[in-house]
């Protein structure tokens, strides 16, 4: 018996261990405060500051192994590190000029046409709608950190082109083409489709009586409904936090509610499940050769950040909408993980190579290499998390 | 959260009472002089305090692993898939042993037939989902029907329990992959 049992329990072993390396290696998700986590956003606020040009463009990427500047740009993405910049103005306004610097090379960088304007990109001459969705969200933002109305003509001209790319089943096009005076009908995007909804959903917010409502409804049942067919996702659905932070956004609205319907609602849980799923295998990564080749190298900044303000979104949504209140506590739960994770990899003072020379203090580095939406992202996921760091900090009191 | 129906169903297709019957069948009679009753009794104990342990403490268990369970139920479902199509391919398992009387309640009846890795790894994750209580409830089912087919020995419907085992095999393939998409789509 003894040896029978023995061999058996021997393979059993084997296989448990296999199991542990390969498939369920442990999950750690580094413990933040809800200050460490304002400290992390700070701290990349303060990468981009520095990085940030004269003419208000900012560092697009940075080879800290080599110490070299990419001579590539991207006006979408410059966009969105404004509004992530402005959202952080929301608690610490100190970040203000370096924002509207942002805004000013975008303003300088306008192209108007039949009552609309729209952010031309001053390196290919395109005009792209991610840009401006963006833009718009970035200029919402300062609005309501600001209370500041001096832009409100300029959001309303944008959001006038907004729904110029739109089209009658609530999706966009990606670019506008100035050669024939339209929009090109054969690309979208699938970035622009979310940042849009959110822009449109943030005007409504705004300026409530204007009715951004309807194009907004139409653009969240395409996404809820169509988007992933029509634009043949591969595994859907598409890990969108744009599209989270305009159902979140929604729900917010005035008015005799659920903002939501059905399809919304499905539409968020399945995003909260990628969101967390992703999240969980994150976790499990480690930096290290090993773990690259078993299960994938460690997301960089830019991803891991977008997980964390799609759920940082959902969270707030699952708090406005009962129908989704029971996924509150784990979607909370990844969220904070996430802002761990975040916080865990960001490069501090005191960390090696780190100088006036080689700016890498408050950024997040992936193969010695960092990209402005690094900061981006994780500076936005850092700073919405707060609150749900807070409120699971009460809880555990 | 599944119902109790469901997780009996589950059990039923990782605890495999046609294998383990028909294991025990292949061995032949047991050559032991105690009522024919008890070495199956024995087991079956052995089995529960085993899947008691692990279903009331599979939170435990996954904390001490550093696993939530929604990552474990793909682990689980990985292992409940493998051995369902090896029961599938090879039929019953047939641990060699000459073992008779308690030893052979011990091993190998309690332990790889009652208690199998699909089982313990059934235990965990439903545990961690549904409770220790229900998931043990749900157990009990599948380890009665072990117990009935343990005492009366249907040496002569050894064809029919391979075919049941083989059938059973299968359908903890699909409980498999259900637990697999389950891991996957939670949050």
């Amino acid at each position: 018996m003894t040896r029978g049992m023995a061999a058996v329990l021997g393979v059993w072993a084997v296989g448990a261990i296999g199991l542990r390396v390969v498939v369920v290696p442990p999950q750690f998700c580094p413990p933040v405060t809800s200050a460490g986590a304002l400290e992390s956003a700070k701290a990349a606020a303060g990468w981009i500051e520095r990085a940030q040009q004269p003419d208000g463009s900012y560092t697009y990427e940075f080879n800290a192994d080599e110490s070299t500047y990419s001579a590539e740009y991207n006006s979408v993405r410059h966009a969105g590190v404004t509004t992530s910049l402005y959202q952080l103005a929301a608690i610490d306004p100190s970040v203000l000029p370096t924002a509207d610097r942002g805004l000013t090379w975008m303003q300088d960088h306008m192209a108007r046409y039949n009552g609309w304007a729209a952010l031309q990109d001053p390196f290919d001459g395109t005009i792209e709608l991610g840009a401006d969705a963006l833009m718009l969200t970035a200029l919402a933002q300062r609005r309501i950190a600001t209370n500041d109305p001096q832009y409100d003509s300029l959001m309303h001209e944008v959001a006038r082109f907004i729904l110029v790319m739109q089209q009658d089943d609530g999706s966009f096009l990606l670019r506008w083409l100035p050669q024939t005076g339209a929009p090109d009908p054969t690309e979208r995007s699938k970035y622009a489709t979310g940042e849009s909804f959110w822009a449109l959903a943030m005007m409504h917010r705004l300026f409530p009586t204007e009715g951004w409502d309807v194009p907004t409804r139409k653009v969240a049942d395409y996404l809820s409904l169509h988007r992933d067919t029509v634009e043949k996702q591969k595994f859907p659905p598409w890990a969108d936090q744009w599209a989270a932070y305009g159902l979140a956004e929604m729900a917010a609205w005035p008015g005799p509610g659920p903002q939501l319907n059905e399809a919304n609602v499905t539409y968020a849980r399945s995003l909260a499940e990628r969101f967390g799923f992703l999240v969980r295998v994150e976790s499990q990564r480690r930096d290290n050769a090993f773990s690259d080749v078993i299960h994938g190298r460690q997301a960089r900044a830019a991803g891991m950040g977008t997980w964390g303000e799609g759920l940082d979104s959902l969270w707030r949504l699952s708090g406005l909408d009962s129908r989704l209140a029971h996924m509150q506590a784990k979607i909370g739960e990844r969220a904070a993980c996430t802002s761990g994770m975040l916080a865990e990899r960001q490069i501090k003072a005191g960390d090696p190579n780190t100088g006036p020379d080689v700016p890498r203090l408050g950024g997040w580095f992936t193969d010695g290499v960092t990209r402005m939406d690094d900061q981006q992202h994780a500076l936005s996921a850092l700073l919405r998390g707060r609150e749900i760091l807070d409120s699971r900090s009460k809880e555990q009191k | 959260m599944n119902t109790y129906w469901q997780l009996a169903v589950f059990f039923f297709a990782a605890i495999n009472p046609a294998s383990v019957a028909l294991a025990t069948a292949r061995r032949g009679a047991d050559r032991d002089a105690r009522p024919r009753w008890q070495t199956p009794a024995i087991a079956i104990v052995i089995a529960v305090v085993v899947y008691a342990a692990v279903a009331f403490g599979s939170e435990r268990i996954l904390d001490g692993l550093d696993i939530e369970p929604e990552s474990f139920r793909v682990a689980a479902g990985i292992v409940m898939a493998a051995v369902g199509v090896l029961i599938i391919w090879r039929g019953a398992f047939d641990p060699q042993s000459e073992d008779a009387g308690l030893q052979a309640a011990v091993f190998p009846l309690a332990l790889p037939l009652l208690v199998s890795p699909a089982g313990l790894v059934a235990a965990v994750s439903y545990g961690a989902d549904d409770g220790g209580g229900k998931a043990l409830g749900a157990l009990a089912v599948s380890l009665g029907i072990a117990a009935v087919l343990l005492v009366a020995h249907p040496q002569r419907a050894m064809p029919a329990l391979d075919a049941i085992a083989r059938l059973t095999g299968a359908l903890l393939v699909v409980v498999a992959a259900g637990l697999v998409v389950d891991g996957v789509r939670a949050i």
